[in-house]
């Protein structure tokens, strides 16, 4: 393939895979550098330099900063994509491939699709690309005493500086260029050398370590109880790819070479989509969103994909409480009780991140501090957060607990692109002027509980109603005790609310809340008149027409019409009732008493 | 001298110093100790200094200096200022330098011990304060002479893991019991260089083994079991709360891996913290009324009690006997720890818990 096509052919990829994580799945990114904290000080590189694999660690984590920022967090995280594909082809070129080149992008796209587990780290991407990288020389290296003494030095470095897996995949395009020149004997003992070494380390320098770690890599994937079968699929990719290129006879036609190409790239974007194309990117994206607020987005996500699960309900229903419309279109989503409302805390490093921000904008600022702190100490490698370490600081500085502050402000200040706000932060420190004059801080600290008593997240429409009583300016810590109370089907304790919603929405109370109190007035009255909370006409009309379908059995498939199915009275009647919950008619009844 | 120590060390040395009657808060105190010689270095800063140089000077002769954003200290110079005062007083004179201007405070002077430092150094476990969820921790020991530290057992080797509550035999670390939590919990007991792996809830008692202290015979090791439960505040003054909703007291014996208990030590009170006297002979422990659950929290108090113990045949008394009341004048005991001599026990006191 002639070297212009080759060079247009690695642009092209490079372009595809940017495009790929900057409008397809940013989220994915977003979720990584989240969940790090890369801090420009000697201690945080020398703490890398003393374990196997650490510079790749270090390198990808740095890379991985730039994913704050989306579009420059793609571009820097294609590179090594970019950099693997030519190590790769141009190894195989090296140990005297004329064709095939295109089988250098099946290891970029088995890698990419393996990123499609969001436990992948970069660092897995950095040690296979420097490990082909430094095996290129190798490739078309002459002189055996050269080429012994080039792998005496480069196994134990490979091996420190990108792990075991990035070791190997070294030693092994090395024994393959040996076994293309006919001495693959010569390329034997560095395998054994790599296992000694490996072995060695076990004992001592890694000797904090598990088996598997220490043998397979302990920065490559998050979860380190055992080793995805994937990874050796990438990491064999990676080093025999180059010995394919070499090896295979050359394509007779044209129509091969596009037949090859077109089976690589089909059969690899078709793993790519089955490997992002999991439920769990919903959850992954609507996080995404709150993390930039984009609530509209959210909102208009939900509306053409659904949320499917407690992580997403709780976005989409932050969102709506952000945008004022909580209970006037919640049930115009399938909800799924209060564990859609509050994702429950949970010990890992991610499902109670929505509640977490729901908890610090209503106000429930120790509540809120726990979860962000909790989950920083449930990220799988130990390592902390800008995000979350953000907010801790944040929620500190509300309480006025500013010598606490200042210990994770100072940490931020060491990163690239939470310094500057952590400077800021430092500089009003004890500014109990400017802290009250922030738009956030200020406006949380005035909404927060006044009085101290123990939470509980079981009782969690009582300590909605308390913030509420405390300061009826929270009028979010209204939307989800009512929120709460219609999730819970709890509608005695709605009613005894229904002072503080004329007080807040005066002659318009939301949507929801209105079919509440219809439905709920309905059981004992015959009309409307004289009910405690203004109805629109709209209501009265729609709660009539409902009920006279309803009477006519309660499995009357009109009752399941989109217009139906986002009421209040649908989910009231016809959905499961979830844990908490044990309201029924009797209970509707027992509100109006 | 100074000057020579300046340009050899690079240390910036105190220019034109205002003097202060002041003594410096430093971090950590150090003013008044005592130490034995060969410790490792009283390293410190002071509180809302940009730097600080120290000058110490032996009674008994000799002097160093280190300085910078912390006095960091070379251990074998202090190792050798130490040594040579035994038995005498080190004076440390402090300056600090904040924007710029130098000041001299007060000397504050250290005591070094005529006793010798034969111990090794000492353990603890590193985690972060935390709530719920703990993630890299470890047990580490660490030499007393100087800074250098080592990990026992990290989270790293056994991930997803909790270890806690290590406890050697009077610091002798041959006998040995911690406890791991978490998907493969197991209770460590080590005697003579033996590791056993043990299970330890059973159909009599209320959980897994706890806190541990043991027998010193090292046959035995008294052990609590504690339903621990958290409380968490929604005021910003405090935070947290962590009580027993029940516990009770026994007693391993490390030879059959069989557990001893008495119905003393698992009455409906909460009975906790269980260690044995020096002489092995009795028991005390902490107990307290049970209260509800956080609502009563604030008025969970512990007394000190004791109940006697019978190494040769495995068994404990019958007869529990107060030994320090003062849950009824608003004061609660936890943590009790007798000297090894017989004559002490410390222990912590609060309001509550």
């Amino acid at each position: 393939m002639p070297k212009h096509i080759r060079s247009l052919a690695a642009a092209a990829v490079f372009i595809a895979i940017y495009v790929f994580w900057l409008h397809s799945h940013p989220e994915a990114l977003s979720f990584r550098e989240q969940y790090q904290m890369f801090l420009f000080s000697w201690d945080y590189l020398l703490e890398h330099l003393l374990i196997a694999g650490g510079m790749a660690e270090y390198i990808g984590e740095f890379l991985m900063q730039f994913c704050y920022y989306p579009a420059i967090g793609a571009a820097l995280v294609t590179l090594p994509f970019l950099l693997l594909l030519v190590g790769i082809s141009l190894t195989g070129s090296r140990m005297g491939g004329k064709g095939h080149y295109v089988l250098s992008l099946l290891p970029i796209l088995l890698m990419l699709a393996y990123m499609g587990d969001e436990n992948v780290k970069v660092t897995f991407l950095v040690s296979m690309t420097a490990s082909v990288l430094a095996a290129l020389p190798y490739a078309g290296m002459e002189g055996a005493r050269r080429r012994v003494v080039t792998r005496l030095v480069a196994v134990p470095a490979t091996y420190w500086l990108c792990g075991p897996g990035g070791a190997m995949v070294y030693t092994l395009v090395c024994l393959s260029a040996d076994w293309r020149r006919g001495r693959w004997a010569d390329g034997a003992w560095p395998v054994a050398y790599l296992a000694g070494l490996v072995t060695a380390s076990g004992f001592s320098l890694m000797s904090q370590y598990t088996p598997v770690d220490v043998w397979f890599g302990q920065n490559y994937h998050n979860l380190r109880m055992s080793v995805p079968a994937m990874q050796f699929v990438v990491e064999a990719a990676c080093a025999l790819t180059p010995v394919a290129i070499a090896s295979l006879p050359s394509a007779r036609s044209r129509w091969a070479v596009w037949a090859e190409a077109g089976a690589v790239a089909a059969g690899g974007c078709a793993l790519i989509a089955f490997s992002f194309g999991s439920d769990k990117y919903d959850a992954i994206e609507f996080d995404y969103l709150v993390r930039r607020e984009k609530w509209d987005r959210i909102i208009e996500k939900a509306e053409t994909d659904g949320a499917k699960d407690p992580v997403s309900l709780t976005s989409l229903n932050l969102a709506l409480a952000m945008r004022g419309q909580l209970c006037d279109r919640m049930f115009e989503f399938s909800q799924m009780g209060s564990e859609g409302l509050l994702a429950p805390s949970r010990r890992n490093q991610f499902s109670s991140l929505p509640t977490a921000e729901v908890l610090f904008r209503l106000g429930m600022v120790n509540e809120a501090q726990r979860y962000f702190f909790d989950l920083q100490e449930s990220i799988l490698d130990c390592r902390k957060s800008g995000r979350l370490s953000k907010r801790v600081a944040e929620t500190l500085i509300i309480n006025g607990k500013y010598e606490m502050a200042r210990k994770y402000l100072s940490r931020l200040e060491e990163t690239l692109f939470y310094s500057e706000w952590a400077k800021k932060a430092e500089n009003a420190l004890g500014n109990e002027t400017a802290i009250n004059a922030h738009p956030t801080w200020g406006r949380i600290r005035r909404l927060r509980y006044s009085q101290s008593f123990f939470g509980n997240y079981n009782e969690m429409d009582k300590m909605l109603g308390i913030l509420f009583m405390e300061n009826a300016e929270n009028k979010m810590a209204l939307d989800y005790y009512l929120a709460q109370c219609m999730l819970k089907r709890d509608l005695k304790q709605l009613w005894a609310g229904l002072g503080w919603i004329r007080q807040t929405y005066g002659d318009k109370p939301p949507r929801h809340v209105q079919e509440a109190v219809a439905m709920t007035w309905a059981q004992g009255h015959t009309s409307f008149d004289g009910v405690p909370l203004p109805l629109s006409r709209e209501v009265t009309i729609d709660f009539t027409e409902f009920a006279r379908l309803y009477s006519a059995g309660s499995s009357n498939p009109q009752l399941n019409t989109d217009k139906w199915r986002k009421t209040y009275w649908h989910y009231l009647l016809s959905a499961k009732p979830d844990a908490h919950t044990g309201a029924t008619d009797s209970a509707i009844q027992e509100a109006t008493r | 001298m100074v000057a020579m120590a300046a340009t050899v060390s690079c240390t910036e040395v105190p220019t034109d110093e205002v003097l202060s009657h002041s003594r410096p808060k430093t971090w950590p105190d150090i003013a008044g100790v005592t130490i034995p010689a060969r410790v490792a270095p009283l390293n410190f800063n002071v509180e809302d200094a940009d730097k600080v140089y120290v000058m110490i000077s032996g009674e008994k002769g000799g002097s160093i200096s280190a300085g910078g954003e912390w006095a960091d200290i070379d251990i074998d110079e202090w190792h050798d200022l130490t040594e040579r005062n035994r038995g005498a007083d080190l004076t440390f004179t402090i300056s600090t330098k904040k924007s710029g201007r130098w000041t001299r405070h007060e000397d504050i002077k250290v005591h070094v011990s005529e006793d010798n430092l034969n111990d090794y150094g000492l353990t603890y476990r590193k985690i972060a304060p935390g709530y719920e969820t703990y993630s890299d921790i470890g047990l580490y020991q660490r030499d007393i002479h100087s800074f250098d530290e080592e990990p026992i057992i990290a989270s790293t080797l056994v991930p997803g893991q909790c270890m806690c509550c290590h406890t050697a035999n009077r610091a002798n670390p041959d006998q040995l019991t911690l406890h791991l939590r978490g998907s493969h919990a197991a209770t460590l007991v080590m005697t003579d260089g033996q590791r056993k792996w043990l299970t330890t809830k059973t159909d009599s008692t209320l959980c897994n083994c706890m806190y541990p202290y043991w027998h010193p015979s090292g046959n035995y090791c008294a052990y609590s079991l504690n339903k621990v439960a958290q409380g968490f505040m929604t005021g910003s003054d405090k935070f947290i709360e962590v009580f027993d909703k029940a516990s009770d007291a026994c007693v391993m014996d490390v030879r059959t891996n069989e557990l001893i208990l008495s119905p003393a030590l698992q009455t409906a009170d909460n009975e906790t913290y269980p260690v044995f006297s020096a002489d092995g002979r009795k028991i005390f422990y902490c107990t307290a009324k049970p209260k509800r659950i956080p609502a009563e929290a604030q008025e969970l108090r512990y007394d000190l009690c004791a109940v006697g113990f019978d190494a040769k045949d495995g068994i404990i008394g019958n007869r529990a006997d107060t030994v320090l009341k003062v849950s009824d004048q608003g004061g609660s005991i936890s943590l009790p720890r007798p000297s090894y001599d017989g004559r002490f026990i410390m222990f912590c006191k609060t309001d509550y818990g």
